[in-house]
């Protein structure tokens, strides 16, 4: 059944991180037991939550991708594919809790960018590249030619803006291929090649989302652009209450009682105009038979009820206590402890992860069975360990993230010419992949907290997390993919 | 060489690599595994939409002479009989002879556009069905078929393979094709194929199916 499928798989992502934190709890940072009690009931939440959400996508969201993808083809209509890639982009964007939970962390962090505004221009720019990458299979561009490219253009005016928006850039490019986006993204690409019968569609039905998620972050950097030298200076640490001293008193539905109409009306302005625009494509392109439109709504109404339960757990438990588990580490006399922590941190994340195992099994597939999950995952586990260990040195040394990023983008580009076409694609479509909702909740909030505690600035230090996780997998997939390219060279098929 | 039978195995997901290991080691010389969507048995599960099992179809081609002997490993198996309820199997009979028609089954068969596959499910069991298999496939050589940017278009389709008792199979064929969003001209097709052999998989299984 696959509520119950749904349901293990959310447990075996959660629960190991719930388990790491009670450990925490238990020994070097004791938590209050009020705050352990929330976070307790926070697990629950979360784990119930991402499954009722997960099976939504499933029945809802995923299937209506996918007939939509193969209706807008079948019209055989490119203005009208374009103009769909450009509404459905921005809309499914709008709707992406991990992008949701990334911009109210920087509003509450940084100060000096709403969530709302963060949202909309991310949405924007998902939209239009989109567009891009539908074009490109359209057209028959290569993708390495618009990846370089785009990536260009962002380090291009990254380049000139303040330190803040650079993280905050790097970092949307990654949460904005969370949970609802890459579904939704992925089946439309499925759909619209499930009509296709040549030969490169299996080849091109790979790398939209990679191609998608180069728009947030050069629609951020533009958002840097515009707005000025205003975030050169964010205030040094003060930005917020560490952790609002309120929020442990209070009690546990009490605090439930004033986060529910606040999530209710986040997550209604987040489904409502992707529903109403499914609507219209329903009325005027799709007409799906009653029974199947039901199902879709019910998934839909799944989708819609496991995200106000999931963001209620974050928002009540994982968040708070990641800050406030961060900050008491920070202060420690060996805050060095956070470094192999951000390491095993950083390989339960992957493991944990339900799309990385979707992901191992389709470079499983192309691979010919040559490269054995395993192997990847291991890679995996070990390369976004290292991602997250090292940002925890720069939380703790603040030094720029331009020292980070630049050389594995530089890497990742480099590879591209040496490694096999389809792994190229695999491999930027699984950047965003490996940044889940656990990323962006828990750890991210705290390295927020570690940041505050060594008297850091959270809005350089501290971002830029989601980013090091998601650069991670392009390299590491396309160095397996060149080390397989080389063994199939040598005529090698054992 | 000619096969005289096509054995149809619809089983839990997973099982099939499984059954059809069994059946050549019985004597057949291959089999082929789909990967189908079988709709839950519970009125309420199916109501929250959360019912939807995998289920593997295992097809397998045997001679006359074969046919028993795979047909009882497939169906005895330890692994199929260890479980309450495995899913089931059946025996299609080839070539031109007369068909037995002492069975009490018949397999209805509905190629659709892709989409419609829940509404015709749901009008089968309102019709008297027990079940149904749904497998994903693709249309080729319409008319409608047709290039975009050097693109092929295919159309999609779905395949549902209900298995029905001969007495209500006429009402389930009826409740299918006078389904109003199955109405345009072109949509799909429906037929039925004679099945000579039934059983249900599993521990409680009567060998002929009858239950």
């Amino acid at each position: 059944m696959n509520f119950l499928k749904k349901l293990k798989e959310t447990c075996i992502a959660v629960l190991p991180i719930s388990a790491v934190v009670i450990l925490l709890a238990l020994t070097i940072t004791p938590l209050e037991g009020a705050l352990l009690v929330k976070f307790l009931f926070g697990t629950v939440w979360i784990i119930l939550g991402l499954t009722i959400f997960l099976t939504g996508c499933d029945i809802g969201i995923m299937p209506a991708g996918a007939f939509l993808g193969a209706a807008l083809t079948v019209r055989r209509n490119l203005p009208l594919l374009l103009a769909s890639g450009l509404l459905i982009g921005v809309l499914i964007t709008i709707a992406e809790p991990s992008l949701l939970i990334l911009g109210q962390q920087a509003e509450k962090t940084t100060g000096n960018v709403s969530a709302m505004t963060l949202v909309y221009w991310v949405s924007a720019g998902v939209g239009l590249f989109l567009v891009l990458g539908l074009a490109r299979t359209v057209f028959q561009i290569p993708f390495r030619l618009i990846i370089i490219a785009g990536y260009a253009v962002v380090f291009l005016f990254a380049s000139r803006i303040s330190p803040v928006f650079v993280a905050l850039a790097f970092d949307s490019g990654g949460a904005t291929t969370g949970q609802m986006t890459v579904p939704f993204i992925i089946a439309l690409g499925v759909g619209i090649f499930s009509v296709r019968s040549d030969r490169s569609a299996e080849d091109d039905s790979f790398g939209l989302i990679g191609i998608a998620s180069i728009g947030p972050m050069l629609a951020v950097v533009l958002l840097g652009l515009v707005s000025g030298t205003a975030g050169a200076e964010p205030p040094v640490g003060e930005g917020v209450p560490l952790v609002a001293a309120n929020e442990q008193t209070r009690s546990l539905l009490a605090e439930y009682a004033v986060l529910a109409p606040e999530i209710l009306k986040t997550v209604a302005l987040a489904l409502t105009p992707l529903a109403v625009i499914l609507g219209l494509y329903q009325i005027f392109l799709l007409r799906l038979p009653p029974r199947q439109l039901t199902r879709i709504s019910i998934g839909f109404g799944y989708t819609c009820i496991g995200l106000i339960i999931f963001l209620l757990g974050t928002n009540s438990a994982f968040i708070p206590v990641g800050k406030e588990v961060g900050f008491l580490l920070g202060q420690l006399d060996y805050n060095r402890i956070l470094i192999p922590l951000g390491f095993v941190l950083g390989a339960l994340v992957v493991c944990a992860e339900p799309a990385i195992w979707v992901l191992t099994e389709s470079v499983e597939e192309v691979s010919g069975g040559n490269i054995r999950r395993p192997v990847l995952l291991t890679a995996l586990a070990l390369g976004v360990a290292a991602s997250v260990g090292l940002s925890m040195w720069r939380v703790l040394d603040g030094f720029s993230i331009w020292y980070i990023l630049a050389p594995w983008y530089a890497a990742a580009i480099a590879l591209s010419f040496a490694c096999p076409r389809l792994f190229t694609a695999i491999a930027f479509d699984s950047g965003g992949v490996a940044s889940g909702p656990l990323s962006s909740t828990f750890v991210l909030a705290l390295l927020i907290g570690a940041s505050e505690a060594v008297g850091g600035n959270p809005g350089t230090d501290a971002f830029g997390l989601i980013a090091m996780i998601a650069v991670t997998p392009i390299v590491t997939i396309q160095i397996l993919g060149w080390l397989y390219a080389l063994y199939a060279k040598k005529g090698g098929h054992a | 060489m000619t096969y005289d039978y096509e054995i149809h195995t619809i089983t839990n997901h997973g099982l099939g690599e499984r059954l059809a290991a069994v059946s050549r080691e019985a004597g057949a010389r291959g089999g082929t595994i789909m990967v189908g969507l079988g709709s839950a048995s519970s009125t309420l599960l199916r109501m929250l939409a959360i019912g939807d099992v995998e289920k593997d179809v295992l097809v397998t081609l045997v001679t006359a002479a074969e046919k028993d002997a795979v047909y009882n490993a497939i169906t005895g198996n330890s692994l199929v009989r260890s479980r309450k309820h495995a899913g089931i199997s059946y025996c299609i009979k080839l070539g031109d002879e007369p068909v037995d028609t002492n069975t009490h089954y018949e397999l209805i068969t509905v190629i659709s556009n892709r989409g419609y596959a829940e509404d015709i499910m749901t009008a089968a069991r309102k019709a008297g069905a027990r079940g149904g298999t749904i497998l994903h496939a693709r249309g080729t050589g319409k008319p409608e078929d047709g290039k975009f940017f050097g693109i092929t278009i295919v159309p999609e389709k779905e395949t549902v393979l209900i298995l029905a008792e001969r007495t209500n199979s006429a009402a389930i064929k009826d409740a299918i094709s006078t389904l109003p969003c199955l109405s345009t001209p072109g949509i799909g097709i429906l037929y039925c194929t004679p099945v000579s052999e039934f059983r249900l998989l599993g521990k409680n299984a009567a060998t002929d199916g009858k239950k």
